[in-house]
């Protein structure tokens, strides 16, 4: 019964809080706008993104109609650009691949992020011996770099798209955990904890409703420049072999097989590896004017 | 005045940002002699490190400039100078001492190190002489020897400060400007370096501009006052004049503010009142909204400085001949 | 400072061992059975199970791993699927290939990274330090792979196509420092922008420190202040993310190596991940995560030697070994 109304009190201040964080949202939005760079990231996400959701509409042609007459073109009208070592369009291509890129780096730093945010709020809520255990066991992880650790697992388990997802997955969970123990420590000291639990709220609820919602900040800025890294380590696995498998219109693939034709077909080389950096740079442009737009203390 | 060491005359230092321009030091005059001790006092936001910077020529810029006024030092005029003959003056003829010392020392070099690096760049001696005269210096501070290898971190607040003293001092210059110099440490230890001030104040005959909010220590210690707020100064006197006879109301302020231990104390009597925005200071005398003898004509133009005795100028209406009446 | 080292090292123990079960956990899940890949399909039950003891296939999961890590120790790092040469062997030929061209590239990184940082920070917000933020903004989200492939385009086959030779050997490492000019530019890259913006970060808050404000005030030229006072300090945090840098360029090397066609450990496992060869990857990974590991050992030994506050921090520590307790 007590706890019941604890929970009823603390729920009580929520419409003030609701207030103060409407407020602190709206000082974000202005800062965010601010930004340029935030503005610049943001613009070029949403192009990839719209390549990615209309690529039917896009792309003139499909990407895996193989015609073997009009092998290694270069860029043209009707071959945007150009064609590859069996005769498919790389623009198309190119466009089905936003799809493969974001949905990898998105859902691999996506499960990372849960699997790791928990660790992390346990590890910092909890402390001492709980915390020193798995600090230790995370230090180990991170011990191996991540690409080679990637690496071994998806080449144990047999190349695929799932696969490399898992693998870039566990490899940032370890260093998702770091980030929100981090945040966790910290926000734990803030009075307003003491205060929920003085009421009689659970472990349970102070995290998920009390230290969460403000170590959100830094899991979205790392989170986002997670993807960029995830998509980039994406396409380095598969253009060792270990993702994509022909035919997918993989950007990293593409680049494998481009790396042959280098002296002819420079095309199949330059475009997926310009696609990559346009995403990727995108991604690390909105990750830092988030970073400015969420804590204006860290810019310089 | 021929034989005054320091003449600033005008000096005015603006702050200028994207939110508005701060006359962090707007228009000051101020004198000192040879071996002559000023105490320049102010509320935290008065200008009183401004002008110390100015002095140094140390004023971050962006977003800080002189944008008037001369400093005459030994007769020549300070704002004429190159850059490179203003860094032979720093740390050789005229030295600095911040407020915090607990930061103002670089941790990755040996006191040893900090020491002999001033020296030997104002003083054509060998690395043995320099080290020599560093030994030297921290025994006048009161530092054993031994512990100039030693880096800043292991040394307490105190013997930081001390640390820093011997720097400014090692190339005997004739003004040291110290701001704040006790304000960041415990009240024991400000009274050790206090006393270790006015030890080399006598021994090295030197001229000092003791920045402070402490009306204590500056009975202690100075020659002369100056009372600066928000940018002005707003009355200057030999210390005897201004402790019997102050006369600008904030100076009135001050005074009365500082509670007397032998009565009977449940109020404190501050300046009533908040120190204004630097972007959006009051028209006409900075101090009239806080004022309590404030007049009509205060809000008009800032009142020009008076002087109430050949040691004493106060910037007030009240001292106007005609218009406040009393001339004390 | 010896108290340090040893620190140090007994902390690295539970990571080799760690490392060693994370590899051998995974090559534990691997699915298939060794045994009946050995045996064939026309094996029997009878016969997979005879094997799989006879592998050590049946035994505690616990107890394989000892096994395995014993063998590690004593440098078994399996054997190759195809050729049955060990593991260890095959990556110590090759392996220092790869540390010339990761050094080389380490070089290029830390050269340009740091010059271009503090050049930054100097002249922050002016036009240059908007277009070196820029490259280090393109630096880190351009494949490395991709860039190497760019720079065969530019000075292989465009270079030669209009002068008829090649600039820069594009494949192998027969020319010494010109073979490995192209590969470690490519490897260098995204790391000098990481070093650069560590760096110009790192500068910039080194700079607003009160005892950058002290070395002015002694008069030192700006360029000693830069370069003296606030590098030695902004380094310390350079130094952690150039040595988690090597982390990454090891890493890396696999993608560079395989572009380039150099002869390094990194083309081996991507030519053993190609030929299905599962002892030669895991052993490889191992290899080069211990090499990682042991890198960071050493960079944090390189710490101590910058930073005299660790050294002092652990001389302060009591250890009752006679034989440490030298000097003071």
């Amino acid at each position: 019964m007590a706890a019941k109304t604890g929970n009823q009190a603390v729920a009580m201040t929520a419409p003030a809080a609701k207030k103060k964080k409407r407020s602190q949202r709206a000082e974000i939005w202005r800062r965010f706008k601010k930004s340029k760079t935030a503005l610049i990231g943001f613009g070029l996400l949403l192009l990839v993104l719209v390549t990615a959701v209309f690529a039917d509409q896009i792309a003139p042609h499909s990407y895996d109609g193989m015609n073997l007459l009009v092998r290694r073109q270069p860029p043209s009208a009707e071959y945007l650009m150009g064609t590859d070592h069996m005769g498919r369009c790389v623009f198309s291509r190119v466009v089905y691949g936003t799809r493969i890129s974001l949905v990898v780096g998105f859902f691999a730093v996506l499960l990372s992020a849960i699997a790791g945010g928990t660790i992390g709020a346990i590890s910092g809520f909890y402390g001492d011996k709980v915390d020193n255990f798995i600090m230790r066991i995370i230090d180990v992880i991170l011990s191996i770099p991540p690409i080679l650790l990637a690496i071994a697992i998806v080449s144990a388990f047999g190349g695929s798209l799932v696969n490399v997802m898992i693998a870039i997955a566990i490899g940032y969970t370890p260093r998702f955990a770091r980030v929100v123990r981090g945040s966790v420590m910290t926000i734990k000291e803030d009075e307003f904890v003491d205060a929920a639990r003085v009421l009689g709220a659970s472990d349970y609820r102070i995290i998920t409703k009390h230290i969460m919602p403000n170590a959100l900040a830094p899991v979205i800025v790392q989170g986002t420049l997670f993807v960029a890294m995830a998509i980039l380590q994406a396409a380095g696995l598969s253009f060792i072999g270990l993702g994509a498998q022909p035919p997918t219109p993989e950007w990293g693939a593409m680049l494998s097989s481009g790396q042959n034709y280098i002296r002819d077909a420079w095309w199949m080389s330059v475009f997926p590896g310009l696609a990559i950096a346009v995403t990727v740079l995108s991604l690390n442009l909105l990750g830092d004017g988030l970073r400015d737009a969420l804590d204006p203390r860290l810019k310089t | 005045m021929g034989n005054n060491l320091l003449e600033i005359k005008g000096l005015k230092v603006y702050y200028i940002t994207d939110d508005g321009t701060v006359p962090a030091v707007d228009g000051i005059d101020m004198e000192i002699e040879e071996g002559e001790t000023l105490g320049l006092v102010g509320e935290t936001g008065a200008g009183k490190t401004t002008t110390a910077l100015g002095i140094m020529n140390l004023v971050p810029d962006p977003p800080g400039k002189i944008v008037d006024g001369e400093i005459f030092f030994n007769g020549e005029n300070l704002r004429n100078k190159s850059r490179e003959a203003y860094r032979q003056i720093r740390g050789n003829k005229i030295s600095m001492i911040f407020q915090d010392p607990m930061t103002s020392l670089n941790p990755v070099y040996t006191v040893f190190d900090q020491l002999t690096e001033v020296i030997k760049l104002h003083q054509n001696v060998t690395s043995k002489e320099a080290l020599e005269r560093a030994k030297e210096m921290l025994a006048k501070v009161g530092i054993p020897q031994e512990r100039g290898e030693e880096y800043p971190h292991q040394f307490s607040g105190g013997m930081k400060q001390r640390v820093l003293i011997a720097i400014a001092l090692a190339c005997n210059p004739a003004l040291l400007i110290a701001d704040e110099p006790t304000t960041a440490l415990d009240v024991t230890i400000q009274a050790q370096v206090l006393e270790v001030m006015k030890d080399l104040k006598k021994q090295f005959k030197m001229a000092m501009i003791l920045i402070t909010h402490d009306l204590g220590v500056v009975s202690e210690i100075c020659e002369k006052v100056a009372i600066m707020y928000a940018g002005k100064i707003v009355e200057i006197a030999d210390l005897e004049s201004l402790f019997t006879n102050p006369s600008h109301p904030y100076t009135v302020g001050l005074f009365n503010s500082i509670p007397d231990p032998e009565e009977d104390v449940t109020e404190l009597t501050p300046i009533k009142g908040l120190i204004p925005e630097p972007t959006e200071l009051p028209p006409g005398c900075v101090f009239n909204p806080r004022c309590p003898d404030v007049m009509d004509i205060c809000k008009g133009e800032f009142p020009e400085t008076v002087e109430l005795s050949p040691t004493h100028r106060v910037a007030c209406y009240k001292y106007h001949k005609g218009i406040g009446g009393e001339n004390k | 400072m010896h108290r340090y080292i040893i620190k140090r090292l007994i902390y690295f123990i539970p990571v080799l061992i760690g490392v060693s079960f994370i590899v051998f956990t995974i090559m534990y899940l691997t699915p298939g059975c060794p045994a009946t890949i050995r045996l064939g399909d026309q094996a029997t039950t009878e016969q997979i199970e005879r094997m799989r003891d006879l592998m050590g296939l049946n035994r505690p999961f616990l107890v394989q791993f000892g096994s395995y890590l014993w063998g590690v120790v004593q440098g078994d790092f399996g054997r190759s699927l195809h050729t049955n040469r060990p593991v260890l062997g095959e990556m110590l030929i090759r392996f220092p290939n790869t540390m010339m061209l990761s050094a080389a590239g380490m070089a290029i990184a830390v050269v340009i990274g740091i010059l271009v940082g503090v050049l930054s920070s100097v002249k922050q917000y002016s036009f240059s330090d908007t277009i070196a933020m820029l490259f280090a903004l393109v630096g880190i989200s351009v494949p490395n792979f991709w860039f190497g492939m760019m720079t065969i385009l530019i000075f292989a086959v465009w270079w030669s196509g209009a002068f008829g030779y090649s600039l820069f050997p594009s494949s192998g490492f027969d020319d010494g420092l010109r073979s490995l000019f192209l590969p470690a530019l490519t490897l260098g890259t995204s790391s000098a922008a990481i070093v650069l913006r560590m760096t110009r970060s790192s500068m910039l808050e080194v700079l607003r420190q009160d005892y950058i404000r002290t070395a002015r005030a002694k008069g030192l030229k700006e360029r000693v202040v830069v370069f003296k006072h606030a590098l030695k300090n902004a380094l310390i945090p350079v130094i952690t993310v150039v040595g988690l840098q090597f982390g990454f360029l090891l890493g890396g090397a696999v993608f560079t190596e395989t572009v380039f066609s150099f002869p390094g450990s990194g083309r081996f496992i991507v030519e053993a991940i190609r030929s299905r060869d599962l002892m030669v990857v895991q052993g490889g990974v191992l290899f080069l995560a211990i090499a990682f590991s042991f890198i960071n050992l050493l960079v944090d030994l390189l710490y101590g030697v910058i930073d005299p506050r660790i050294r002092t921090q652990y001389k302060a520590q009591r250890w009752n070994i006679p034989w440490l307790r030298r000097g003071k």
